[in-house]
Parts: structure tokens; sequence; C-alpha cells
């Protein structure tokens, strides 16, 4: 966990050294207001495969004035909606490889994105009109009272390689440090894997959706990022703890507090927005998520399982449903 | 058999009366008709209505214990067991439900025979679906779908609903084997059901159990009663789900 966070913070000032290098290529590809940030935050996340590192890079781009507010709010925003993909593209390998006609494994991946898009869609309208009125602007967390501290520990590296890279090729290394960071961060955790799940034997019993939220706020506090608590659903889903019924909840939990990271990261980009861009996000998909969990889990558990069943009902719907998954950022950073 | 059949003064209670008059001849055999004292106080010509509607049964005895409902229905099988019980629902709606608690769900978990909730009854009882789970009221429900489509000689489906996630790669000694439909296909075997009869679905339990209670235009539909386990920290029960979300007669069987 103690190299997980130093490879964090060492990514996070290296992504800021060189996001100015990076600047020129996004506004070559048309990134610009909200709408372009959507779209490259939802592409980074695709290729990256984790929203949690594009979040930070976004917040970094921002910090050295390469992204406006606007558009970093947008790619924070596309960074979730794109984290799903790993989930669906490893499922539908899976499929793929064996040749499944029933009991499709994408069908995780393709409820992660729905569940993802239905509550993100209105929360970044929410969070943006938040954001225009000046909600919560005076809220800071002090990070860069830290700076002394990171200066000592980091500077000298940094100097060292400010002064022999190009800024891209710091923007480059910045992004490797900080998958290596989330991959230091899962391995410090334990691995459920290899052990015997004390939750519950299945029959007609079954979570109740408050339960599961709990689970998934709970699981994503612990390891930072939406793709890994995803796959701890693995071990528990093929011992049968884990039903179909309790999907819809858990990501809702797992939505809320992928953000934890990155407000961590907020606080240490040292920018006056940074922290509440993702305060304000974070505060509407808890807003929107909570009636569904509370109010009506049955009705959506039920509308999300038809579009995943219906979108993994074979290799075409599932190759159609991937094809949408890349066209609507394209056309978002087109428009 | 002996059939205990609650008595109620509202349209509903006309339900549990059509549907025990549509039970097999054998499971009316003999009949207490149990009333509230505050419904027969002010309805005093209720139960001699009821059972004039179930004249052509077996032997018919009265019974009448102070109410509420499910505190009358708990007590009379207090005082004597009975082979089922046929209840109309009370139909409280979601806000008083939440207030008071389900009448029938009160029922269900409090005693330990079957009972018919009965809605909405169909001229003649021939489509019997039975849920099943493959966990540890599989037997009896298939035992008691049985005996019921025997005696009104009729061929009751069994309905199998795989729940469980399709995942990539689960980890080993976990690829499939021993999962709950291969619990039901012993059990089925066992019971000497011909495989034809089953019905495999694929989806969320509670809303595969009701489609296909809908589409298959069903009269019956049989459950496992409340695993004991249900209604704990964190968990809920699908049984009491489809229950008061079934728009036809629900029949919960207690684990054998």
């Amino acid at each position: 966990m103690v190299v997980g966070l130093f490879l964090f913070i060492l990514a996070l000032e290296l992504l800021k050294k060189g996001a100015g290098g990076i600047g020129p290529l996004l506004r070559q590809v048309g990134v610009s207001g909200i709408r372009g940030g959507l779209g490259v935050g939802w592409l980074a996340a695709c290729v990256l495969l984790s929203g949690s590192p594009v979040a930070a890079m976004a917040l970094t781009l921002l910090a050295s004035g390469t992204l406006t507010t606007e558009e970093t709010f947008g790619m924070i925003g596309g960074s979730r909606l794109g984290a799903s993909f790993v989930v669906l593209a490893i499922g539908a390998l899976d499929d793929l490889r064996a040749g499944r006609r029933e009991k499709r494994s994408a069908y995780l991946g393709v409820a992660a994105f729905v569940v993802t898009a239905v509550v993100y869609a209105p929360a970044l309208g929410l969070a943006w009109l938040g954001l225009s009125r000046g909600l919560l602007a005076g809220l800071r967390l002090e990070g860069r009272a830290l700076a002394g501290f990171f200066e000592v520990v980091y500077g000298p590296l940094l100097a060292w390689l400010v002064g022999r890279l190009p800024r891209f090729v710091l923007f480059g290394s910045g992004v490797l440090v900080l998958l290596a960071a989330f991959r230091a961060f899962d391995r410090a955790l334990p691995d459920l894997e290899r052990r015997d799940s004390p939750l519950l034997d299945a029959g007609h019993v079954f979570y109740r959706p408050w339960f599961m939220f709990g689970i998934g706020l709970l699981t994503t506090a612990l390891t930072l990022s939406v793709s890994v608590s995803l796959s701890l659903l693995v071990p528990l889903a093929a011992k049968g703890y884990v039903r179909r019924e309790n999907v819809s909840p858990y990501i809702l939990g797992a939505n809320i507090t992928t953000f934890i990271d990155t407000l961590f990261a907020g606080a240490l980009v040292g920018h006056p927005d940074s922290v509440r861009v993702v305060a304000l996000l974070m505060g509407s998909v808890t807003l929107l998520s909570l009636p569904i969990v509370f109010l009506f889990p049955f009705a959506f558990g039920h509308f999300v399982d038809r579009v995943a069943s219906r979108a993994t009902a074979g290799p075409s719907s599932i190759l159609v449903f991937v094809g949408v998954l890349f066209l609507i950022p394209l056309l978002l950073i087109a428009l | 058999m002996d059939t205990l059949v609650y008595v109620d003064p509202s349209p509903r209670g006309e339900w549990a009366l059509t549907m025990a008059a549509l039970l097999p001849p054998q499971w009316r055999s003999s009949l207490l008709l149990l009333a509230t004292l505050e419904d027969v106080q002010a309805h005093p010509e209720l139960l001699g209505q009821a059972r004039a509607r179930l004249g052509a049964a077996g032997s018919i005895g009265e019974s009448v214990l102070p109410g509420p409902a499910e505190r009358a229905v708990v007590a009379a099988t207090q005082a004597r067991s009975y082979d089922l019980l046929v209840v109309p629902p009370a139909g409280r709606g979601a806000v008083t439900r939440m207030l008071k608690g389900s009448r029938v769900a009160t029922v269900v978990r409090s005693v330990r025979a079957p009972v018919l909730v009965a809605r909405r009854p169909p001229v003649r009882l021939e489509r019997i679906l039975a849920a099943v789970s493959g966990g540890r009221s599989t037997a009896a429900v298939i035992r008691m779908a049985r005996t019921l489509a025997e005696g009104l000689a009729v061929v009751p489906s069994f309905l199998p609903v795989a729940s469980a996630l399709a995942l990539p790669s689960p980890p080993e000694g976990h690829r499939g084997e021993g999962t709950p439909l291969d619990a039901v296909r012993a059990r089925l075997a066992q019971a000497g059901v011909p495989a034809a009869h089953l019905l495999v679905r694929d989806g969320l339990v509670m809303d595969e159990v009701l489609e296909e209670f809908e589409r298959g235009a069903h009269h019956v539909l049989l459950l496992g009663a409340p695993a004991e386990e249900a209604g704990s920290w964190g968990r809920e029960e699908v049984t009491e789900r489809i229950l008061l979300r079934c728009p036809g007669s629900v029949l919960i069987v207690p684990r054998a």
C-alpha cells in the first residue's frame, strides 16, 4: 500500500510536469468544451482499461492549465463511463474463446455500463448545474500543505527527469507509473478468490439492495477502482453467493466511492476547482443513486437485466454494443 | 385431508371459497371454516353462506376466533394441525403493508402447513406451475405439485430460474458443476418427473417466475416456504416478494 501511494503521488507529479506536452495534441484531436472532455475521458478509460488513472490525469491537466475546468469535468465524467469497458472486454473475449452461446460473461460489463450511464447522464447535468452556479465554491482539501514534504521526497528525481526528458515523454511515464500505482494497490488487497466466503447459501434468498449497495461502496473504497471491485464479484458469483439480483445495487455503490482516489488526487494537484469538481460529481451521483436503491431497486434491476440480456444475446449484439460504446465518445469529440 | 379455509366478508373472501371448491375432492374431505369473531358479529350469516358455497364437500366444521385474521389463523393451527390452509390476500396497499406488515406473509412465516393464497380463481384448476430452486424446499414442492396435479388429473410444469452470473474464467473448482439447476434435475429424476415438464429460464428469479406464470396462463403457482435465514440482516426472501406480486393463486409449501 505504501509503494502504491508513493507511485500514485509520483505519477501525479510526472503528469503535471508533462501535461503541457500533450496540450497541443488534445487540441489537435478537437478536445474542446465539456463534450470533448467527456469523449476523451471515455475513450482513454477504454484504452487504459481503467477510469481512475484517467480521472487523475484530467486533474493534473487542469492544474497545469492544459484543460479548462469544463473540460476536466467532462473528462472525469467520461472516465467513469469508459471504466466498465474492461469488464465487458474480458467477458466478451472469454465468450469468444469458449464459443459460448448462452450465459454470456459479457453480461456483467454491459450491466456495469448501463447502470453507470443511467445514473451518470443526469448526474453530470446536475453536477454541471452546481458547478456553473458556484456551488461548493469555497471547498478546499489542503493537500498542498504536503508540498514541502513532496518536494523533499520527489524533488531531486523530478528535477533530474524534467532536465532530460521531453514533456510528452514525462506525461507518458506518468501514465505508466499511475497504472503501476493502481496495480500496487490491487496487490496489497487480500485475495478473495482463495478464501471461502462467509456470505450466504444460495436458494431463494438474496441480499437486500441496500446491503449490496453498502458492499459496493465499501469494496470500491478499499480497492479504489470499479474494475477491480467488479472483478471481486467473480469468486463470490462463482460460488453462487452473488447473483444477478445483486449486481445493480453493487455497481451503484461502487460508482460513488470510486471517486475517493480522484478526490485525493484533486487535493494533491492544488487547483482551486479540482476538489470541487470531484465533490460535485460524487454528490450528484450519490443523490441520484439513493432513490434507486431505497425506492425502486427491483424495477431498476429488471431494466438493467433486460438491457444486458439483450445486448449479450449473441456475438453480433455484443459487437453492436461495443461499437456504440466507442461511437458515442468519438461523436462527442467530433461534434 | 384436513383443510382450513379462512372466510372473509370482503370480495376477496370469495376467492378463497372458490379456490377451496376447485381443489381435488380428497383435499376437501374435511374442511374447517374459520372466521374472526369481529367479522361474524358484523356478518352473522358469513359462515352459513360459506358452508352453502362448499356444500358438496365432505365434512365441514366451523370455528370463530378473535381477530385480527392472521392471529386467528395462527391460533387455529396451533390448536390443531392442518394439511392445507386456504386464505385470501388482505389486499393491503404498499403503504399499509409497510406500516402493518403483510397479513399472508405473517401467516406463511408462522405456520408449518402449506398455505394457498387464493387470487382470481379460474373456472377450472388446470395449469400448475411449481417454481423450484434446487434448495432445501425443492423436494417438498415437487411432491406437493405432483399430488395436486394427480388429484386434478393434470400435468404440472416445473420452473427453475438460473439467476447466477455468467463469469469470465470462474476460479478453479467452480466451473458449473453442482449448480442449482443440476440439483433440480436430480430431484425431478428422483421423483420420476419427465424432463419435458421442466421449463428453464435465465434471469432475475422474481421476474422470470412471474413472467412464466402469466405467459403460460397458469392458475396456481407453487413456491417453497421462506428459508429460516430469510429476513435476517441484509437478506431478503424471494418467496414473499413473488407471493405479494403474483396475479394468481400461490401455494406456499413448507420444507419437509
